[in-house]
C-alpha cells in the first residue's frame, strides 16, 4: 500500500514543481526581465510608410540596430501611452552609445485614422526620436500576424471605435531575430536593464 | 392647496426624513469618496485616460453609473481586458462599489476615457463629477499630469513595492 501511495506523492510533488516551473523560468534561469523568444520571429519584410513620411521597409530599415516594435493606435487612452511612456523612459536610461544602436518602432493598428503627421505629433509627446509607420490594412495585419500580435478591428469604423491589439512589446537583433519579449506594464526600469545587457553585450 | 394633501406632502416627507435616518443608524446607507484623481495630458487630441480611486465606506452597495466633466465631451468608463494575447477595452455602464470597499481606475484595469478633453496642460486640474445609482452625485478635483512624468512616479513605485509580482504576472501567457 506504501510504495504506490509514496508514488503519488511524488507524481503529485513533480506536478506542483512543473506548475511553478514556467513563472519561475522568467525570473531565475534567465538573465533578462522580459521573455526570451530568440529566433521566434523574423521582422517582416513590409513596406510602410514612416512619421516623416518616407518609405520604411520594417526588415531593411530596421537592420542594422536592435529594433523594439510595438503595435497600437493613438486613439488608444491606456495602454499604448503607457508603453511608449515606458519605453521613452528606458531609452532614457541608456547611454548615448547604447542609443544609437536601438530604434524603437511604433506601428498603428489603425491606419484609418493614424496618418504619418499624427503618429509624429503623437510620439513627439513621448520621444521624437522613435519611428511611427502606417501602412496599408492588409500590410498592417499581415506583418501583425507574422509577429504573432492580433489585431481585432471593428467592422464599422465610424465615430470613436476602439482596437484590440496584442500589448506585447517584440525586440529584434540587428539581424531581424526576435530576442525578448516584454508584456504590458514590465516597467521601463526592467526594459532598460535587458537593453544595457544586450546592448553591452553586443559591444564587448 | 387642500389642507388634505399638504398633509400627505408632509407626512411623506417625513416618512423620508425617518427612513433616511434609519438608514443611516443601522449603517444601511453607501458613503462614497474619490481621491487621487488624475487625467493624463492628451497626446491624441481626441483622448485621454484618467484615473482614481473610488471607495465606499458606508454600509450599503452603490454603483457607479457614470462620470462627467466640463473639460471633455464625453467620459466613459472602460476596463482593459486581455483574451488570447489580445488587449481591448470594453466599455462598462455601471462599475458595482461595494460597501467596505475600495475600486481602483489605474493604467491597465479600469479607466476613464475622455473624448474630445481638447487642450489640457499640466498642472491643471479637471472637476470630475461621478454619479451613483444610490449616493448624491460625488466631485473630485482631477489633477492633469504628463504622460511622461506622471506614468514615472507609478512606475517606480510599482517597482518597489510589488516589482516581482509583476514579473510573476508577466509569465502568464507563455
Amino acid at each position: 500500500m506504501r510504495t504506490p501511495l509514496t508514488a503519488a506523492a511524488g507524481a503529485a510533488a513533480a506536478v506542483l514543481l512543473a506548475g511553478c516551473g514556467p513563472q519561475a523560468a522568467t525570473g531565475d534561469d534567465s538573465p533578462y526581465n522580459g521573455s526570451e523568444v530568440k529566433g521566434a520571429f523574423t521582422l517582416p519584410d513590409a513596406d510602410f510608410t514612416d512619421s516623416k513620411g518616407e518609405e520604411y521597409n520594417l526588415r531593411e530599415d530596421s537592420a542594422g540596430a536592435y529594433t523594439a516594435v510595438f503595435f497600437g493606435f493613438t486613439n488608444c487612452p491606456d495602454i499604448c501611452p503607457t508603453t511608449m511612456a515606458d519605453m521613452a523612459q528606458a531609452v532614457a536610461e541608456l547611454d548615448e552609445a547604447e542609443r544609437d544602436r536601438l530604434n524603437v518602432v511604433f506601428v498603428t493598428a489603425d491606419p484609418d485614422r493614424d496618418d504619418p503627421e499624427l503618429l509624429d505629433m503623437w510620439l513627439g509627446s513621448f520621444d521624437p526620436s522613435f519611428t511611427g509607420l502606417t501602412g496599408d490594412l492588409e500590410t498592417t495585419d499581415a506583418a501583425a500576424s507574422e509577429l504573432g500580435i492580433s489585431i481585432e478591428r471593428p467592422e464599422d469604423r465610424e465615430g470613436d471605435y476602439q482596437v484590440g491589439h496584442g500589448s506585447q512589446v517584440l525586440l529584434f537583433s540587428p539581424e531581424g531575430e526576435s530576442e525578448l519579449m516584454w508584456r504590458y506594464q514590465t516597467g521601463p526600469d526592467a526594459i532598460a536593464e535587458d537593453l544595457g545587457a544586450l546592448l553591452d553585450g553586443e559591444g564587448a | 392647496m387642500p389642507a388634505a394633501i399638504a398633509r400627505t406632502a408632509a407626512g411623506a416627507a417625513a416618512a423620508a426624513l425617518a427612513a433616511a435616518l434609519l438608514a443611516g443608524c443601522s449603517g444601511g446607507a453607501p458613503e462614497i469618496t474619490a481621491t487621487g484623481a488624475t487625467v493624463r495630458v492628451p497626446s491624441n487630441p481626441g483622448v485621454t485616460a484618467g484615473y482614481l480611486t473610488v471607495e465606499n465606506t458606508g454600509g450599503a452597495d452603490d454603483i457607479l453609473t457614470g462620470v462627467a466633466t466640463d473639460a471633455a465631451e464625453e467620459v466613459q468608463m472602460h476596463a482593459t481586458v486581455e483574451e488570447d494575447g489580445t488587449t481591448s477595452m470594453e466599455q462598462r455602464y455601471e462599475v458595482p462599489i461595494r460597501a467596505g470597499e475600495s475600486v481602483e481606475f489605474a493604467s491597465g484595469g479600469l479607466h476613464l476615457m475622455l473624448m474630445g478633453p481638447g487642450e489640457l496642460e499640466a498642472g491643471d486640474t479637471v472637476r470630475l463629477t461621478l454619479s451613483f445609482a444610490e449616493s448624491d452625485d460625488v466631485t473630485v478635483e482631477a489633477e492633469v499630469e504628463d504622460v511622461m512624468g506622471g506614468a514615472g512616479e507609478d512606475h517606480s513605485e510599482h517597482q518597489d513595492m510589488d516589482g516581482m509580482e509583476d514579473m510573476d504576472h508577466s509569465g502568464h501567457g507563455g
